[in-house]
């Protein structure tokens, strides 16, 4: 009955009285919308202790959901968990295509956040506007020719296959969206050329930048004015030039078979990595890992201390 | 008019103008790209493991490339999926593409993917639909990462064009991992710790799991190869190398070697000059007493 109640477009008739699965969504928005109103106002509208228990209440609901789905034994046959005659397994999985779309939100809340701080910039012409305006300028333009280009793609599903067939109407023109199958590798629409000649080069300029920093900063801190730094220093020698062919050039002439191999660059880089690297990694992950559980159960039961859990003024 | 101090070479060597730093690193990168110097490589075990997982495939199921990088780590990673992907392309492996950390990666995977089956030769042949798909960006948190590794069907709905996955002859009926489903592997080629999710979510499944991560990554994953959770890695832009050099491709990786070669070698020469400054301050402290 919950999933069918939940999950309107699948969900039985029985439940929502209403045949058809588009009226079913409509109505299961509304209803969600309402749902969300009358919670959030009571959250708004609650002191400071209702709203906490609130909080602590739900984030508790949450993390038990996924405790007892992955505690209690799955049936031998279907592998799939129920609790008194609700299938977890499958409410799980609907619980998670949920979660996209909460996350979705997020994407929506970041443009908005970008949108107000940029757009403020250049309302009070602040020190370096013109950088907000180019975002703005950047922003509509790969999103409307992204838009544009796949436009009729949405509305016509058999675009795809008749998109190079003579006759078709095409919506657009070439240069806002470029079907030549001789172009297929680089499109010539706009689109195209702002994301693989623009956006993708400056991209991985601005990473690139990341290389010149380390060289500089290598060559002005990496000093030897310990022995603790020099053993740092030769392990990092040994990596960097085993990691490359013309260090590994440096041991080529000791066989790669041969008794001594063991020697050869390469070989102590490898030997760097999984016997010393390795186990010093799978202590740290098993920290890691400790310390993820300890925090996960802290928030789970509201034993963290911070937003929502601290007493306001 | 007071007289230029003078410089000793403690100084020089010590205080280089970063500048010139910046200069002399590009100089050392470019002159190997524009000459064409071909080095040797040696191939390294965690490579040759991944060949092999490759090689074990069966070819009535499919490999699931998780395309998780953007253009920051293209150097690297892009090589990386197009060395994987034509390989596959030569062992007949249908492939599906996906990504889950960020939003560009379906659109660069998909340029890849396209240029590396013209590379191939195999345009003719292999079909965005029948051969291969891309299922775009989807945001990996736990619960869809739960259901994701519970019902592929459940947690990919459609393509990234919003196909559905039905109508798609790749995609039809995939829907588990491991020995008893229909995917029988998974490669992560990746800038960012998206792999820690596919230990965590898919290790009980039994899918044997590759790894294409940039340089830095690489040493944290050393303890998952030897668990045995993980069954090759490419280590950035020297794995795709030794993967181009291992399948006898032809690739962009092998030919940037040399560039990224030189760019250690210079890096090395900048610690000595680094650190010969600090001796020669040393023996002239030493001498004065």
């Amino acid at each position: 009955m919950i999933l069918g109640l939940i999950n309107p477009l699948t969900g039985t008739d029985d439940i929502w009285i209403v045949g058809d699965p588009w009226y079913r969504l409509i109505i299961f928005c509304l209803l969600a919308a309402l749902l969300c109103t009358v919670v959030l106002g009571a959250i708004h509208m609650a002191g400071n202790q209702a709203t906490r228990l609130l909080v602590m209440g739900c984030a508790f609901a949450a993390g038990l959901f996924y405790v007892l789905e992955f505690f209690i034994p799955p049936d031998a046959k279907s592998q799939e968990v129920s609790l008194w005659g609700v299938n977890l397994t499958q409410m799980s999985g609907i619980i998670g295509n949920a979660n996209q779309v909460v996350a979705g939100f997020t994407f929506l809340l970041g443009v908005y956040n970008l949108v107000h701080i940029h757009g403020n910039n250049i309302r009070r012409l602040r020190k370096g506007w013109g950088y907000s305006l180019s975002f703005f300028i950047a922003f509509l333009a790969m999103t409307v020719s992204a838009f544009a280009r796949d436009w009729q793609s949405f509305f016509d599903p058999k675009y795809d296959e008749l998109k190079n067939t003579a006759g078709y109407q095409l919506w657009m023109p070439s240069w806002v969206n470029d079907v030549d199958p001789t172009h297929a590798l680089m499109p010539h629409d706009i689109f195209s050329v702002l994301f693989e000649g623009f956006y993708r080069n400056m991209d991985a300029t601005m990473f690139s930048i990341l290389a010149f920093y380390i060289v500089s900063a290598a060559y002005r801190a990496f000093r030897i004015r310990s022995k603790e730094a020099a053993v740092l220093m030769i392990t990092a020698v040994i990596m960097m030039m085993g990691q490359v062919p013309l260090g590994q050039a440096i041991t080529a002439a000791i066989p790669k078979d041969g008794f001594w191999h063991g020697l050869r660059i390469e070989e102590i880089s490898q030997f760097v990595l999984n016997t010393i690297n390795g186990p010093v990694q799978r202590a740290i992950g098993f920290g890691l890992g400790l310390g993820a559980l300890g925090m996960a159960l802290r928030i789970w039961l509201s034993l963290e201390r911070g937003t929502y859990f601290e007493e306001t003024s | 008019m007071q007289p230029l101090p003078t410089r000793n070479w403690e100084d020089i060597l010590g205080k280089i103008d970063r500048r010139l730093v910046y200069i002399g690193l590009f100089l050392f990168t470019l002159a190997p790209l524009v000459g064409r110097w071909a080095l040797p490589l040696n191939t390294t075990e965690p490579t040759k493991m991944l060949k092999k997982a490759f090689d074990g495939l069966p070819q009535d199921k499919v490999v699931l490339i998780a395309s998780d990088w953007d253009a920051g780590t293209q150097a690297e990673s892009r090589p990386q999926l197009t060395a994987v992907v034509r390989y596959l392309l030569r062992k007949k492996l249908k492939f599906i593409l996906f990504s889950v950390t960020t939003p560009t990666s379906p659109q660069l995977g998909q340029t890849v993917v396209e240029r590396a089956i013209e590379a191939e030769g195999m345009k003719d042949t292999w079909q965005y639909g029948t051969h291969w798909a891309n299922m775009g960006y989807r945001i990996a948190n736990a619960p869809w990462l739960r259901n994701f590794a519970r019902s592929i069907q459940d947690a990919m709905k459609n393509d990234w064009k919003g196909v559905p996955l039905a109508k798609l002859d790749v995609t039809r009926g995939v829907d588990k991992f491991g020995p008893e489903g229909q995917v029988s592997m998974l490669v992560d080629v990746t800038g960012s710790s998206s792999i820690d999710n596919w230990y965590a979510y898919l290790s009980p499944s039994k899918v044997t799991i590759g790894l294409a991560c940039t340089g830095v990554m690489a040493p944290e994953q050393y303890p998952f190869l030897d668990s045995g959770q993980l069954s090759g890695l490419l280590t950035g832009m020297k794995g795709a190398a030794e993967f181009e050099q291992l399948t006898e491709q032809k690739g962009f990786a092998l030919a940037a070697m040399a560039g990224q070669s030189f760019a250690h070698l210079y890096i090395f020469i900048m610690l000595v000059l680094g650190n010969l400054s600090v001796i020669l301050g040393t023996m002239k402290k030493r001498a004065r007493g």
